[in-house]
Protein backbone atom coordinates (compact mmCIF):
# COMPACT_ATOMS: atom_id res chain seq x y z
CA UNK A 1 0.00 0.00 0.00
CA UNK A 2 2.19 2.42 0.58
CA UNK A 3 4.43 1.61 -2.54
CA UNK A 4 1.60 2.36 -4.29
CA UNK A 5 0.95 6.09 -2.48
CA UNK A 6 4.77 6.57 -3.50
CA UNK A 7 3.69 6.00 -7.31
CA UNK A 8 0.40 7.51 -6.75
CA UNK A 9 2.35 10.74 -5.32
CA UNK A 10 5.17 10.87 -8.43
CA UNK A 11 2.56 10.49 -11.22
CA UNK A 12 0.54 13.44 -9.84
CA UNK A 13 3.56 15.58 -9.18
CA UNK A 14 5.03 14.58 -13.08
CA UNK A 15 1.77 15.28 -14.50
CA UNK A 16 1.19 18.47 -12.96
CA UNK A 17 4.85 19.77 -13.45
CA UNK A 18 4.34 18.65 -17.06
CA UNK A 19 1.22 20.54 -17.45
CA UNK A 20 2.53 24.08 -15.83
CA UNK A 21 5.58 23.47 -18.20
CA UNK A 22 3.31 23.17 -21.48
CA UNK A 23 1.07 25.91 -20.09
CA UNK A 24 4.07 28.56 -19.96
CA UNK A 25 5.41 27.39 -23.26
CA UNK A 26 2.55 27.79 -25.18
CA UNK A 27 1.21 31.56 -23.48
CA UNK A 28 5.02 32.11 -24.24
CA UNK A 29 4.48 31.15 -28.10
CA UNK A 30 1.11 33.37 -27.65
CA UNK A 31 2.52 36.46 -26.36
CA UNK A 32 5.07 36.07 -28.88
CA UNK A 33 3.25 36.05 -31.41
CA UNK A 34 0.51 38.14 -30.60
CA UNK A 35 1.20 41.08 -32.26
CA UNK A 36 2.22 39.40 -35.36
CA UNK A 37 -1.17 37.61 -35.89
CA UNK A 38 -2.72 41.22 -35.29
CA UNK A 39 -0.84 42.62 -38.16
CA UNK A 40 -1.49 39.32 -40.46
CA UNK A 41 -5.37 39.07 -39.55
CA UNK A 42 -4.77 43.36 -40.38
CA UNK A 43 -3.08 43.48 -43.49
CA UNK A 44 -5.73 40.07 -45.13
CA UNK A 45 -8.65 42.61 -43.85
CA UNK A 46 -7.03 45.74 -45.35
CA UNK A 47 -6.20 44.01 -48.62
CA UNK A 48 -9.70 42.87 -49.00
CA UNK A 49 -11.07 46.42 -48.12
CA UNK A 50 -8.72 48.21 -50.68
CA UNK A 51 -10.27 46.27 -53.56
CA UNK A 52 -13.47 47.29 -53.15
CA UNK A 53 -12.64 50.98 -52.59
CA UNK A 54 -11.82 53.06 -54.89
CA UNK A 55 -8.42 53.89 -55.04
CA UNK A 56 -8.97 57.62 -53.85
CA UNK A 57 -11.74 57.63 -51.95
CA UNK A 58 -10.32 57.45 -48.35
CA UNK A 59 -7.24 58.69 -46.75
CA UNK A 60 -8.12 56.68 -43.50
CA UNK A 61 -7.31 53.03 -42.33
CA UNK A 62 -11.34 51.69 -42.76
CA UNK A 63 -9.49 48.28 -40.80
CA UNK A 64 -8.99 50.35 -37.80
CA UNK A 65 -12.01 53.20 -38.33
CA UNK A 66 -14.90 50.25 -37.69
CA UNK A 67 -17.62 49.78 -35.64
CA UNK A 68 -18.85 46.89 -33.81
CA UNK A 69 -22.68 46.79 -34.85
CA UNK A 70 -23.70 43.04 -34.75
CA UNK A 71 -27.35 43.93 -35.71
CA UNK A 72 -30.36 41.84 -37.42
CA UNK A 73 -30.95 43.01 -40.78
CA UNK A 74 -33.98 40.95 -41.31
CA UNK A 75 -34.34 37.13 -41.27
CA UNK A 76 -31.07 35.36 -41.23
CA UNK A 77 -28.83 38.41 -42.06
CA UNK A 78 -26.70 40.43 -39.63
CA UNK A 79 -24.72 43.19 -39.91
CA UNK A 80 -21.71 42.34 -37.63
CA UNK A 81 -19.36 45.53 -38.63
CA UNK A 82 -19.13 48.45 -40.32
CA UNK A 83 -15.81 49.62 -41.60
CA UNK A 84 -16.04 53.65 -42.15
CA UNK A 85 -14.08 55.01 -44.57
CA UNK A 86 -12.98 58.82 -44.47
CA UNK A 87 -11.15 62.27 -45.85
CA UNK A 88 -10.12 64.54 -43.59
CA UNK A 89 -12.23 62.76 -41.10
CA UNK A 90 -15.63 62.95 -42.81
CA UNK A 91 -17.20 59.90 -43.72
CA UNK A 92 -18.41 58.82 -47.27
CA UNK A 93 -19.22 55.68 -46.45
CA UNK A 94 -19.25 52.25 -45.37
CA UNK A 95 -17.83 48.72 -45.57
CA UNK A 96 -20.23 46.15 -44.18
CA UNK A 97 -19.59 43.00 -43.23
CA UNK A 98 -22.62 40.97 -43.63
CA UNK A 99 -23.39 37.24 -42.40
CA UNK A 100 -26.55 35.68 -43.97
CA UNK A 101 -27.72 31.82 -43.25
CA UNK A 102 -30.01 31.89 -46.38
CA UNK A 103 -27.41 29.97 -48.27
CA UNK A 104 -27.64 26.29 -49.24
CA UNK A 105 -25.22 25.01 -46.23
CA UNK A 106 -23.76 27.08 -43.62
CA UNK A 107 -23.86 31.12 -43.55
CA UNK A 108 -22.29 33.17 -45.88
CA UNK A 109 -20.13 35.83 -44.87
CA UNK A 110 -20.08 38.96 -47.54
CA UNK A 111 -18.14 42.49 -47.29
CA UNK A 112 -20.95 45.05 -49.24
CA UNK A 113 -19.17 47.99 -49.38
CA UNK A 114 -21.59 51.34 -50.24
CA UNK A 115 -21.34 54.73 -50.01
CA UNK A 116 -22.84 57.97 -48.66
CA UNK A 117 -25.17 58.12 -51.65
CA UNK A 118 -26.16 54.56 -51.90
CA UNK A 119 -23.33 53.76 -55.18
CA UNK A 120 -22.86 50.10 -54.24
CA UNK A 121 -18.89 50.00 -55.30
CA UNK A 122 -19.08 46.09 -54.36
CA UNK A 123 -19.20 43.19 -52.93
CA UNK A 124 -16.15 40.52 -51.63
CA UNK A 125 -17.06 37.04 -50.65
CA UNK A 126 -15.04 36.35 -47.35
CA UNK A 127 -16.35 32.59 -46.38
CA UNK A 128 -18.92 30.58 -47.48
CA UNK A 129 -19.54 26.19 -47.23
CA UNK A 130 -21.53 26.30 -50.77
CA UNK A 131 -21.62 23.34 -52.88
CA UNK A 132 -18.11 22.64 -54.64
CA UNK A 133 -18.46 23.43 -58.62
CA UNK A 134 -22.00 24.80 -57.63
CA UNK A 135 -23.15 27.44 -55.10
CA UNK A 136 -18.79 28.30 -55.01
CA UNK A 137 -19.55 30.24 -59.00
CA UNK A 138 -19.91 33.41 -56.16
CA UNK A 139 -16.40 32.99 -55.68
CA UNK A 140 -14.16 36.15 -57.35
CA UNK A 141 -12.04 33.69 -58.73
CA UNK A 142 -14.55 30.90 -59.70
CA UNK A 143 -16.91 32.98 -62.02
CA UNK A 144 -17.51 36.60 -62.71
CA UNK A 145 -20.69 36.52 -61.19
CA UNK A 146 -19.82 38.38 -58.36
CA UNK A 147 -18.94 41.25 -60.06
CA UNK A 148 -22.10 42.59 -61.85
CA UNK A 149 -22.39 43.71 -58.15
CA UNK A 150 -19.55 45.89 -59.00
CA UNK A 151 -20.52 49.87 -59.17
CA UNK A 152 -24.36 50.05 -58.67
CA UNK A 153 -26.36 53.45 -58.46
CA UNK A 154 -28.85 51.34 -55.79
CA UNK A 155 -30.37 54.41 -55.27
CA UNK A 156 -32.24 54.95 -59.07
CA UNK A 157 -32.97 50.52 -58.68
CA UNK A 158 -36.41 49.88 -58.15
CA UNK A 159 -36.84 47.25 -55.14
CA UNK A 160 -37.86 44.33 -58.14
CA UNK A 161 -34.70 44.42 -59.85
CA UNK A 162 -33.36 42.77 -56.34
CA UNK A 163 -33.63 39.20 -57.07
CA UNK A 164 -32.10 36.91 -59.49
CA UNK A 165 -33.98 37.08 -63.33
CA UNK A 166 -36.06 33.66 -63.10
CA UNK A 167 -37.68 35.33 -60.14
CA UNK A 168 -38.13 38.64 -62.37
CA UNK A 169 -35.25 40.69 -61.40
CA UNK A 170 -31.91 42.19 -63.04
CA UNK A 171 -29.09 39.84 -61.81
CA UNK A 172 -28.17 36.68 -63.55
CA UNK A 173 -28.33 33.32 -61.87
CA UNK A 174 -26.15 29.88 -61.79
CA UNK A 175 -27.22 26.91 -63.45
CA UNK A 176 -27.15 24.33 -60.89
CA UNK A 177 -27.44 26.71 -58.10
CA UNK A 178 -30.45 28.23 -57.66
CA UNK A 179 -30.59 29.01 -53.70
CA UNK A 180 -26.83 30.25 -53.16
CA UNK A 181 -27.07 33.27 -55.49
CA UNK A 182 -30.72 33.96 -54.09
CA UNK A 183 -29.03 34.51 -50.81
CA UNK A 184 -26.81 36.83 -51.71
CA UNK A 185 -28.56 39.08 -53.64
CA UNK A 186 -31.52 39.31 -50.90
CA UNK A 187 -28.66 40.14 -48.02
CA UNK A 188 -27.05 43.12 -50.35
CA UNK A 189 -30.22 44.32 -51.00
CA UNK A 190 -31.50 44.32 -47.36
CA UNK A 191 -28.12 45.25 -46.20
CA UNK A 192 -28.57 47.93 -48.47
CA UNK A 193 -31.89 49.49 -47.53
CA UNK A 194 -30.63 48.95 -43.66
CA UNK A 195 -27.63 50.97 -44.17
CA UNK A 196 -29.97 53.72 -45.95
CA UNK A 197 -32.05 53.64 -42.65
CA UNK A 198 -29.09 54.00 -40.45
CA UNK A 199 -25.95 55.91 -42.19
CA UNK A 200 -26.31 58.76 -40.46
CA UNK A 201 -26.41 56.84 -36.79
CA UNK A 202 -22.96 55.43 -38.00
CA UNK A 203 -21.28 58.78 -38.40
CA UNK B 1 11.28 -4.04 -21.89
CA UNK B 2 13.00 -1.92 -25.01
CA UNK B 3 12.83 -3.91 -27.82
CA UNK B 4 15.94 -4.01 -30.48
CA UNK B 5 15.98 -0.77 -32.70
CA UNK B 6 15.61 -1.02 -36.28
CA UNK B 7 18.01 0.53 -38.63
CA UNK B 8 17.58 3.97 -40.66
CA UNK B 9 16.98 1.85 -43.78
CA UNK B 10 14.42 0.01 -42.11
CA UNK B 11 12.68 2.98 -40.40
CA UNK B 12 12.14 4.77 -43.96
CA UNK B 13 11.17 1.71 -46.15
CA UNK B 14 8.62 1.10 -43.45
CA UNK B 15 7.44 4.49 -42.67
CA UNK B 16 7.30 5.21 -46.93
CA UNK B 17 6.08 1.81 -48.17
CA UNK B 18 5.95 -1.14 -46.32
CA UNK B 19 3.93 0.15 -43.12
CA UNK B 20 3.28 3.39 -44.83
CA UNK B 21 0.59 5.33 -42.31
CA UNK B 22 -2.23 6.22 -44.94
CA UNK B 23 -1.96 3.44 -47.37
CA UNK B 24 -1.41 0.03 -44.96
CA UNK B 25 -2.24 1.33 -41.93
CA UNK B 26 -5.18 3.92 -42.79
CA UNK B 27 -4.37 6.11 -40.03
CA UNK B 28 -5.64 9.60 -40.17
CA UNK B 29 -8.26 9.24 -42.64
CA UNK B 30 -10.52 12.47 -41.34
CA UNK B 31 -7.50 14.71 -42.67
CA UNK B 32 -6.17 13.13 -45.47
CA UNK B 33 -9.91 12.72 -47.03
CA UNK B 34 -10.98 16.05 -45.74
CA UNK B 35 -7.51 18.41 -46.54
CA UNK B 36 -6.77 16.90 -50.16
CA UNK B 37 -8.86 19.00 -52.52
CA UNK B 38 -5.95 21.11 -53.40
CA UNK B 39 -2.14 20.08 -53.89
CA UNK B 40 -1.32 22.94 -51.68
CA UNK B 41 -3.88 22.68 -48.84
CA UNK B 42 -2.59 19.10 -48.89
CA UNK B 43 1.20 20.13 -48.87
CA UNK B 44 0.39 22.36 -46.58
CA UNK B 45 -1.64 19.82 -43.71
CA UNK B 46 1.09 17.28 -44.55
CA UNK B 47 3.95 19.54 -43.44
CA UNK B 48 2.20 20.41 -40.17
CA UNK B 49 1.47 16.98 -39.77
CA UNK B 50 5.18 15.90 -40.16
CA UNK B 51 6.54 19.05 -38.04
CA UNK B 52 4.22 17.73 -35.35
CA UNK B 53 5.38 14.41 -35.61
CA UNK B 54 8.94 14.89 -35.40
CA UNK B 55 8.67 17.66 -32.33
CA UNK B 56 5.89 14.99 -30.19
CA UNK B 57 7.94 11.92 -31.08
CA UNK B 58 11.56 13.37 -29.77
CA UNK B 59 10.15 15.08 -26.91
CA UNK B 60 8.12 11.48 -25.99
CA UNK B 61 11.72 9.20 -26.73
CA UNK B 62 13.68 11.96 -25.01
CA UNK B 63 11.16 11.91 -21.48
CA UNK B 64 10.65 8.44 -21.97
CA UNK B 65 11.81 7.60 -18.27
CA UNK B 66 10.16 10.05 -17.01
CA UNK B 67 7.15 8.83 -18.85
CA UNK B 68 5.17 6.32 -15.61
CA UNK B 69 2.60 3.87 -17.81
CA UNK B 70 -0.40 5.64 -15.80
CA UNK B 71 0.34 9.08 -16.52
CA UNK B 72 1.75 8.21 -20.02
CA UNK B 73 -1.43 8.53 -22.00
CA UNK B 74 -2.51 12.25 -20.81
CA UNK B 75 1.32 13.07 -21.14
CA UNK B 76 1.17 12.54 -25.05
CA UNK B 77 -2.15 14.24 -25.52
CA UNK B 78 -0.13 17.22 -23.36
CA UNK B 79 3.07 17.28 -25.52
CA UNK B 80 0.91 16.93 -28.83
CA UNK B 81 -1.88 19.99 -27.97
CA UNK B 82 0.54 22.09 -27.16
CA UNK B 83 2.77 21.68 -30.34
CA UNK B 84 -0.23 21.98 -32.38
CA UNK B 85 -1.29 24.85 -30.66
CA UNK B 86 2.09 26.58 -31.13
CA UNK B 87 2.01 25.72 -34.82
CA UNK B 88 -1.20 27.08 -35.26
CA UNK B 89 -0.44 29.96 -33.60
CA UNK B 90 2.77 30.56 -35.98
CA UNK B 91 0.76 29.96 -39.03
CA UNK B 92 -1.36 32.72 -38.30
CA UNK B 93 1.64 35.21 -37.76
CA UNK B 94 3.16 34.41 -40.42
CA UNK B 95 1.53 32.52 -42.76
CA UNK B 96 -2.05 33.65 -42.83
CA UNK B 97 -3.35 33.07 -45.86
CA UNK B 98 -2.59 29.26 -45.06
CA UNK B 99 -3.77 29.39 -41.65
CA UNK B 100 -7.21 30.70 -43.65
CA UNK B 101 -8.05 27.84 -46.02
CA UNK B 102 -6.88 24.96 -43.36
CA UNK B 103 -9.20 25.82 -41.03
CA UNK B 104 -10.31 23.42 -38.70
CA UNK B 105 -8.19 21.37 -39.68
CA UNK B 106 -4.53 22.46 -38.85
CA UNK B 107 -6.12 22.55 -34.74
CA UNK B 108 -7.16 18.99 -35.52
CA UNK B 109 -4.16 17.38 -36.11
CA UNK B 110 -4.13 16.29 -32.21
CA UNK B 111 -7.20 13.98 -32.93
CA UNK B 112 -4.72 12.78 -35.76
CA UNK B 113 -4.35 8.97 -34.48
CA UNK B 114 -1.27 8.71 -36.44
CA UNK B 115 0.74 11.25 -33.99
CA UNK B 116 -0.73 9.30 -30.47
CA UNK B 117 0.28 5.88 -32.25
CA UNK B 118 3.80 6.62 -33.39
CA UNK B 119 4.53 8.18 -29.29
CA UNK B 120 2.90 4.76 -27.97
CA UNK B 121 4.07 1.87 -30.29
CA UNK B 122 7.75 4.02 -31.22
CA UNK B 123 8.59 6.66 -29.61
CA UNK B 124 7.83 6.23 -26.08
CA UNK B 125 10.82 3.00 -25.88
CA UNK B 126 13.36 3.34 -28.49
CA UNK B 127 16.23 6.22 -28.64
CA UNK B 128 16.21 9.71 -29.38
CA UNK B 129 18.04 9.46 -32.74
CA UNK B 130 15.77 6.09 -33.99
CA UNK B 131 12.42 8.25 -32.60
CA UNK B 132 13.17 11.09 -34.89
CA UNK B 133 13.61 8.94 -37.94
CA UNK B 134 10.62 7.25 -37.32
CA UNK B 135 9.01 10.12 -37.56
CA UNK B 136 10.30 11.80 -40.33
CA UNK B 137 9.54 8.42 -42.59
CA UNK B 138 5.95 8.21 -41.11
CA UNK B 139 5.46 11.64 -41.58
CA UNK B 140 6.80 11.76 -44.99
CA UNK B 141 4.97 8.73 -45.83
CA UNK B 142 1.48 10.62 -44.70
CA UNK B 143 2.48 13.86 -46.82
CA UNK B 144 3.61 12.21 -49.68
CA UNK B 145 0.04 10.18 -50.36
CA UNK B 146 -1.80 13.54 -48.96
CA UNK B 147 0.03 15.62 -51.66
CA UNK B 148 -0.56 12.89 -54.49
CA UNK B 149 -4.18 12.74 -53.44
CA UNK B 150 -4.38 16.46 -53.32
CA UNK B 151 -2.66 17.01 -56.70
CA UNK B 152 -4.80 14.16 -58.29
CA UNK B 153 -8.25 15.87 -56.73
CA UNK B 154 -7.14 19.18 -58.18
CA UNK B 155 -6.11 17.59 -61.31
CA UNK B 156 -9.41 15.89 -61.91
CA UNK B 157 -11.76 18.45 -60.48
CA UNK B 158 -9.85 21.67 -60.98
CA UNK B 159 -7.70 21.36 -63.72
CA UNK B 160 -5.19 22.70 -62.82
CA UNK B 161 -1.65 22.05 -60.03
CA UNK B 162 -0.24 23.98 -57.07
CA UNK B 163 -2.42 26.78 -57.39
CA UNK B 164 -2.22 28.95 -54.31
CA UNK B 165 1.19 28.39 -54.20
CA UNK B 166 1.51 31.54 -52.56
CA UNK B 167 0.06 31.25 -49.44
CA UNK B 168 2.15 28.57 -48.75
CA UNK B 169 5.86 29.79 -50.31
CA UNK B 170 5.11 33.39 -50.11
CA UNK B 171 4.69 36.07 -53.25
CA UNK B 172 7.48 34.78 -55.24
CA UNK B 173 5.35 31.35 -55.70
CA UNK B 174 2.62 33.29 -57.67
CA UNK B 175 3.14 31.66 -60.83
CA UNK B 176 3.99 28.23 -59.43
CA UNK B 177 0.21 26.94 -60.71
CA UNK B 178 -0.45 25.07 -63.42
CA UNK B 179 -3.09 25.24 -65.55
CA UNK B 180 -4.38 22.18 -67.29
CA UNK B 181 -7.18 22.57 -68.48
CA UNK B 182 -10.53 25.10 -67.22
CA UNK B 183 -12.02 24.40 -64.23
CA UNK B 184 -15.67 24.13 -66.17
CA UNK B 185 -14.71 21.17 -67.64
CA UNK B 186 -13.43 19.47 -64.37
CA UNK B 187 -14.89 16.59 -62.74
CA UNK B 188 -16.97 17.95 -59.77
CA UNK B 189 -17.04 14.39 -57.52
CA UNK B 190 -13.38 14.44 -57.41
CA UNK B 191 -13.52 17.67 -55.40
CA UNK B 192 -15.88 16.11 -53.14
CA UNK B 193 -15.66 13.84 -50.52
CA UNK B 194 -16.54 10.57 -52.08
CA UNK B 195 -14.35 11.24 -54.97
CA UNK B 196 -11.54 11.43 -52.03
CA UNK B 197 -12.42 7.89 -51.48
CA UNK B 198 -12.34 6.44 -54.69
CA UNK B 199 -8.90 8.03 -55.34
CA UNK B 200 -7.72 6.45 -52.48
CA UNK B 201 -9.04 3.49 -53.37
CA UNK B 202 -7.00 3.84 -56.34
CA UNK B 203 -4.19 4.49 -54.97
CA UNK B 204 -4.51 1.15 -52.41
CA UNK B 205 -5.39 -0.96 -55.35
CA UNK B 206 -2.28 0.78 -57.26
CA UNK B 207 -0.05 -0.46 -54.32
CA UNK B 208 -1.26 -3.83 -53.78
CA UNK B 209 -0.72 -4.57 -57.05
CA UNK B 210 3.36 -2.99 -57.00
CA UNK B 211 3.70 -5.06 -53.65
CA UNK B 212 2.47 -8.17 -55.34
CA UNK B 213 4.17 -7.57 -59.01
CA UNK B 214 7.62 -7.65 -56.08
CA UNK B 215 6.50 -10.82 -54.13
CA UNK B 216 5.97 -12.69 -57.63
CA UNK B 217 9.69 -11.64 -58.80
CA UNK B 218 11.22 -12.22 -55.80
CA UNK B 219 10.38 -15.98 -55.91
Amino acid sequence: MPKDNATLHRSGLRLSLSVATAVLLTTLVFVVTKQQREQSSQAILMNQLSALLPKNAYDNNPAIDSILLNKPVSAGIRVNRAYLYKTASTVHGAVLHVTTSQGYSGDIELLVALSQSLHLHGVALIAHTETPGLGDKIEQGRSDWLKQLNDLQTASMPPSSWSVKRDGGDFDQITGATITPRAVINAVSDTISWYSRNFKSLQ
Amino acid sequence: MTPSTPSKRELLLAGLWADNPALVKLLGLCPLLAVSNTAINALGLGIATLITLVISNTMVSVFRHYLLPSIRIPLYVLVIASVVTCIELLTQAWLPQLHRSLGIFLPLIVTNCLIMGRAEAFASRQPVKAAIVDALAMGLGFLLVLLLLGMARELIGLGSLFVGAEHLLGNSAQQAGIKVFNAENGVLIALLPPGAFFILAALLIAKRKIDRQIDTKSR
